[in-house]
C-alpha cells in the first residue's frame, strides 16, 4: 500500500491474481530457466 | 527382474500416481474452486465447497504434495547405478541439470503447501482461532501461496519431463 502510494502507480496490479497472469508469469519463468540451463551447459563444456 | 529395477518402476509410478493428484488439486482450487467460490458467496451458497468440499481436498493435497516428494525422491536416488542421482540432481550436476530443476521447484511447492497455504487455509476454516480481520489475510496469503504453485508448476512440470525423456527436442 505504501508502495503504491509513493510510486504513484495505482495501476500496477498483482499478476497471480489473474489465471492469464499466473500462467504467462509461468511459461516466461520456464524460458528463463531454460535459457539460463543452456547457458550454463555452454560454459561448463 | 533386479530388485533396484522393481523399485525404481513403482517409485516412477507411485510418483506420477500422487503428482496428478497432487497438481490435479492445485489446478481444481486454481482453476475452478476460486471463481465458483466468489459466485457461490454472492448467491450464499458457499457453505457447501467451504465446509464439505474444501476439506477434504485440502487433506489429499497436501498428503500428495508428501508423497509425491518422497517417490520422486526415491526414484532419483535409483537415476544412478550408484545411488548418488538425489545429490546430483539437487547440485545440478550433469546429467541431471534439467530434473534438478524440477526437483527443486517441487521441493519449493512442498514447502509452500505446508507452510504458507495449509497453515493459512487452517485459519480460514476455523481449525485455528482467528478474527475476522486475520482470516482476510489468511485467506489473502494463502491464495498468493496457491497461485505461486500454479505458476511453478508450468516450469516444473517442463523441467520433470523435460529432463530426460526430451533430450532430443530439448537438449537437457
Amino acid at each position: 500500500m505504501h508502495w503504491r502510494q509513493s510510486s504513484g502507480r495505482n495501476d500496477v496490479k498483482n499478476p497471480l491474481d489473474s489465471l492469464e497472469g499466473t500462467v504467462t508469469c509461468g511459461i516466461l519463468i520456464t524460458i528463463v530457466l531454460y535459457i539460463i540451463v543452456k547457458m550454463t551447459e555452454g560454459v561448463a563444456s | 527382474m533386479a530388485v533396484e529395477n522393481i523399485v525404481a518402476g513403482l517409485a516412477r509410478w507411485l510418483h506420477f500416481f500422487f503428482g496428478v493428484m497432487w497438481i490435479g488439486l492445485l489446478y481444481y482450487f486454481n482453476f475452478v474452486q476460486v471463481a465458483s467460490l466468489k459466485e457461490a458467496n454472492a448467491d450464499g451458497t458457499a457453505a457447501g465447497i467451504t465446509k464439505y468440499v474444501l476439506p477434504r481436498a485440502l487433506w489429499y493435497f497436501r498428503w500428495a504434495a508428501v508423497w509425491t516428494w518422497l517417490m520422486g525422491a526415491i526414484l532419483l536416488g535409483t537415476l544412478s547405478p550408484d545411488g548418488s542421482g538425489f545429490v546430483k540432481a539437487f547440485t545440478f550436476q550433469a546429467p541431471y541439470t534439467g530434473i534438478g530443476i524440477g526437483a527443486w521447484l517441487g521441493t519449493i511447492m512442498l514447502i509452500n503447501v505446508w507452510t504458507f497455504i495449509w497453515q493459512n487455509q487452517k485459519k480460514v476454516l476455523g481449525i485455528t482461532p482467528a478474527t475476522d480481520e486475520e482470516k482476510n489475510k489468511a485467506r489473502r496469503i494463502a491464495f498468493l501461496a496457491s497461485r505461486t504453485n500454479t505458476l511453478l508448476s508450468i516450469p516444473m512440470l517442463f523441467f520433470m519431463a523435460a529432463g530426460f525423456s526430451h533430450k532430443g527436442m530439448f537438449g537437457l
